[in-house]
């Protein structure tokens, strides 16, 4: 079982192909099934949720009640129950952008007394690392323009990593529809971006 | 169309063929897009998954779970929610479709059938059209018509029934009352 997804060149395919597997132990109570799942699809989750946050900590703690949210629902109420359908991505990331929009509306609740504290200095919780490309706080910011559901598209493609049919059992959409849609949501992007420089140029 | 570099280190499968890449003029935003989730995967805080793995083996997934922790079934019992789902629109779809036949037939009887608003209007009618005629006739009733001859028998007959039924002990009891 290939664990980090993460990592340069490795084949998500043997991911996949192990999902079934891995996830049924995990359900069984197999604690180092639960740490395989944790490293294969963490980084995913946690990146849909910073995308979405932009704060490490909100989205760390997303991720966790991803997990804890699978962990609860293979073991609790539903355990034994679990019966893979190779659409356990779809589900797990169903979750995560379902736990990312609740912390989203948390943080908007919350704006106001963090702008506060940030003003005072006392913020920790930004970007810890400046960005690798120049380009990126512009991107970040047309993502922020986007409608939800070209929002939804975009980052569960680049962010999570699903392909467009996962995405479809995800958002119950066809894949059609979420190929045109991502091709759009890429052009508003573009759009935006370029907005946002010819305005820099014009007062610079 | 050509397809963008793997940026999801992953080989593109199957299900992606064909669905996998951007047009060229957009490949510069996807692999912008793509930066900026690897960059997000490697801001994570160190040790992420080992705190998280060790509370799930601690068991602290339930009370983790927030509120809702069922709120998305897994694949296999959506399935089966599905087809309660859609029995359940059956039922709503016919309910809804019997209050709006119930509604136009009540509809279309309150157009042919009198209201009591209007039955009490037309009562009503009524019963000033039969004062309005009795008093007409009233008025056109001449004094000296009356019939007098008919009051004289009707009196001859209360006096005559009077006489008939008076008896000796009704005279007695009547005198002695006295």
């Amino acid at each position: 079982m290939k664990a980090d997804a993460d990592a340069p060149g490795a084949p998500r395919v043997e991911v996949r192909s192990g999902a079934s597997g891995l996830v049924e132990r995990a359900a069984a109570g197999d604690a180092s099934a639960w740490q395989e799942l944790i490293a294969a699809y963490g980084k995913r989750v946690f990146a849909l949720a910073y995308s979405r946050c932009r704060r490490v900590d909100e989205a760390e703690e997303v991720t966790q009640s991803v997990f804890a949210t699978l962990a609860a629902t293979l073991t609790g109420t539903h355990a034994g129950e679990y019966a893979e359908r190779g659409k356990f991505e779809a589900w797990l990331f169903r979750i995560a952008i379902n736990r990312t929009r609740d912390a989203v509306r948390g943080v908007r609740r919350r704006q106001a007394a963090m702008d506060t504290l940030r003003a005072a200095g006392s913020g920790t919780h930004a970007d810890p690392q400046p960005p690798a490309d120049s380009r990126l706080p512009a991107l970040r910011r047309a993502l922020e323009s986007l409608p939800d559901a070209d929002r939804d598209v975009i980052e569960l493609r680049h962010h999570a990593g699903l392909s467009f049919r996962q995405m479809s059992d995800l958002l119950d959409e066809p894949v059609g529809t979420l190929l045109a849609r991502h091709h759009r949501a890429l052009r508003k992007i573009r759009a935006l971006m370029q907005s946002t420089a010819d305005d820099g140029e014009q007062n610079p | 169309m050509t397809t963008t570099p793997n940026h999801h280190d992953r080989e593109p499968t199957p299900d992606d063929a064909g669905t996998f890449g951007v047009p060229p003029d957009l490949t510069a935003i996807a692999g912008l897009l793509d930066e900026d989730a690897a960059c997000a995967r490697r801001i994570r805080p160190e040790g992420m998954e080992s705190r998280i793995a060790a509370s799930i083996a601690a068991g602290h997934g339930a009370a983790e779970a927030g509120p809702h922790p069922d709120r998305i079934p897994f694949p296999a019992v959506r399935v089966r929610s599905r087809g309660a789902g859609r029995i359940a629109l059956r039922v709503a779809a016919a309910a809804a479709l019997g209050i709006v036949l119930g509604l136009g037939w009540s509809a279309w009887r309150g157009q042919s059938r009198p209201t009591p608003t209007l039955l009490a209007q037309a009562t009503s009618t009524t019963l000033e059209a039969d004062v309005e005629a009795w008093l007409t006739r009233e008025a056109e009733i001449d004094d000296d018509s009356l019939d007098l001859t008919l009051l004289a028998a009707e009196a001859a007959e209360f006096e005559a029934r009077a006489t008939q039924e008076w008896s000796p002990d009704d005279q007695s009891d009547l005198e002695d009352t006295l």
